[in-house]
């Protein structure tokens, strides 16, 4: 019997011991630091016989520091990366690209490195770059794309959407376009135009001279073509503009009160409010057939209609509670259901282009808010407060929003300017979009390289 | 106490090092179920001998993206705090070690 249990014992004492040695120590990490990313940008090499030909056909010194910029500029603006100095680069840009030394990025801090080439082949532009992780030492993106030299900010641009997907996990949205209300003049007698912009402000075009009042300018989804309204002879018209060839076509002259024209995700037709026999309600135009359809029809004042990214519902605001709020519907006008229920009023909401949030204008106690909400109302957040502040529009990737803000006139009635702005979903990184005159009522493209 | 654990205080100063080495990446949603297990391989001097992702197949299947970001910029994080702040004594119980990084309370705050 002792003997047994001494065994037992045995048994127990080397169970538990080889339990012991093997039981893996487990720490949980819940935190780290929100810093955005170390990201070394090195300038795209080229050769100098590359060198001068870009210098005679773009009048560039140097395009492949150029494109470096355009991508360091992007990155930066994202709020997610932290571009480092190139001063402080310890390896040149051609042998970077070849094999980078770690360890010499390492030492400056840098976590990812992009690296490129830019070489001229039958006359066309050919980018190669690599994304490289720096403390894993390793590859982990390799691209070359060929284009005409012209292109070369969207070179940029595109490289920066690569980047981004690979570093982040979701699309880019920098290789994109903006379309807006530009704006001159004394607030009383303000010139409106639309314009389009890259989304980082450079190549400015105007579309229209100025000679009528233009609002809500919308891309459709292959950004070919834009929607807006405008005023002639004092009444409304909806009209389609092909943003390329600069052709100009009115889709309709529709009575009373018209608003915020916009197209459905498969560019088919047209929604927008507007007011027949006194009462405003929201209407699909098909823009082949032009056949007008009804899609609400309430006593109350219906306006702002947004497509959800499937095309099965539709966002709006109403007053029919009383006081304007937030509704959802199916596309057919059916199953309408109030979604905002906060203080305050709310308006333009707009459909995320992941389908899971609403961005909104909220206007409570004389301060306006640009917020979201999910889709059945429910997680309400404000992620910028000002004077005057709407019109959210999304990028393409559901992260960021754009908006335009007004600020406050003196007493004398000068001050007044109105400026486009960017914010981020998480209600950080609020940025001003510079413009070369004021702006308002912004629209952001999908990605143009799709 | 338990032999087979680092104590409170060993643990802290682990995770006070690692936490200032993660750069959690911003775009992350913070919706999503994402937890990242690594297990280390290490030397008595903290210095890494090998780490492995546990979940690795994750890495590169579709849709799996985030996991693979989140993932990546966790191994960033050792490799930028290495050698790691262990105990000065006792190898045997941590040379093997298994971290695991969960960002969600960072980005949904």
């Amino acid at each position: 019997m002792k003997i047994i249990k001494l065994l037992t014992g045995i048994c127990i004492f080397f169970l538990s011991y080889t339990s012991n040695s093997f039981s893996l120590i487990e720490v949980d990490i819940t935190r780290g630091n929100l810093n955005p990313l170390p990201i070394a940008v090195s300038p795209l090499s080229q050769n100098n016989k590359t060198k001068k030909i870009f210098q005679n056909k773009l009048n560039l010194d140097d395009l492949g520091l150029e494109i470096s910029k355009v991508i360091e500029n992007n990155l930066k603006q994202s709020g997610l990366f932290n571009p480092l100095s190139k001063d402080a680069f310890l390896q040149k840009p051609d042998i970077a690209h070849l094999k980078p030394r770690f360890e010499d990025w390492s030492l400056i801090k840098a976590q990812a490195l992009i690296t490129g080439k830019v070489l001229i082949e039958n006359d066309k532009l050919k980018v190669e770059f690599r994304l490289w992780d720096v403390l894993a030492a390793r590859e982990m993106l390799a691209l070359s794309f060929t284009t005409v030299p012209n292109n070369w900010r969207r070179v940029g641009h595109i490289i920066t959407d690569k980047v981004y997907e690979r570093l982040t996990g979701e699309k880019g949205y920098f290789d994109t376009r903006i379309i807006y209300v530009s704006e001159e003049g004394p607030k009383t007698q303000r010139v409106k135009k639309l314009a389009i912009m890259d989304q980082d402000g450079f190549n400015i075009k105007y579309l229209t001279l100025g000679n009528e009042l233009v609002l809500t300018p919308r891309f459709n989804p292959t950004n070919q073509m834009v929607t807006y309204l405008s005023y002639f002879r004092n009444l409304p018209r909806v009209y389609l503009l092909d943003i390329e060839t600069g052709i100009q076509e009115v889709v309709g002259d529709f009575p009373g009160m018209t608003f915020a024209p916009r197209f459905s995700p498969d560019g088919k037709k047209i929604i927008m409010s507007f007011a027949k026999d006194g009462n405003s309600d929201i209407y699909t135009m098909d823009i082949e057939n032009r056949i007008v359809e009804r899609i609400t029809n309430h006593p109350s004042i219906d306006t702002s209609p947004s497509y959800s990214p499937n095309g099965k519902h539709i966002t709006f605001n109403s007053d029919r509670s009383g006081y304007q709020q937030i509704y959802v519907m199916k596309s057919d006008g059916s199953n309408v259901k109030r979604i905002s229920f906060g203080k305050g009023i709310y308006g333009t909401p707009v459909w995320s282009p992941r389908g899971d949030l609403i961005a909104f204008t909220k206007l409570h106690k004389g301060k306006f808010y640009i917020g979201v909400m999910r889709t059945d109302g429910k997680g309400e957040r404000l992620l910028t407060e000002n004077f005057y502040q709407e019109a959210p529009s999304w990028a393409p990737n559901g992260r960021v929003i754009i908006f335009y803000r007004e600020t406050k006139t003196n007493k004398e009635g000068e001050g007044f300017s109105a400026k486009l702005w960017s914010i981020d979903l998480t209600g950080y990184n609020e940025r001003l979009v510079e413009t070369e005159t004021d702006a308002s009522d912004p629209s952001w493209s999908s990605l143009l390289s799709n | 106490m338990d032999s087979s654990k680092l104590t409170l205080s060993e643990e802290d100063a682990l995770k006070a090092q690692i936490f200032g080495c993660w750069s959690i990446p911003l775009g992350l949603p913070y919706n999503e179920d994402l937890l990242v297990r690594i297990k280390l391989k290490l030397r008595p001097d903290g210095t890494l001998i090998k780490t492995e992702i546990l979940d690795h197949a994750r890495m590169n299947m579709p849709g799996q993206g985030f996991f693979r970001v989140l993932a990546e910029s966790a191994l960033r994080a050792i490799q930028l705090c290495q050698p790691l702040k262990v105990p000065t004594s006792g190898y045997e119980r941590w040379k093997d070690l298994q971290l695991n990084f969960d960002a969600r309370e960072m980005l949904g705050g």
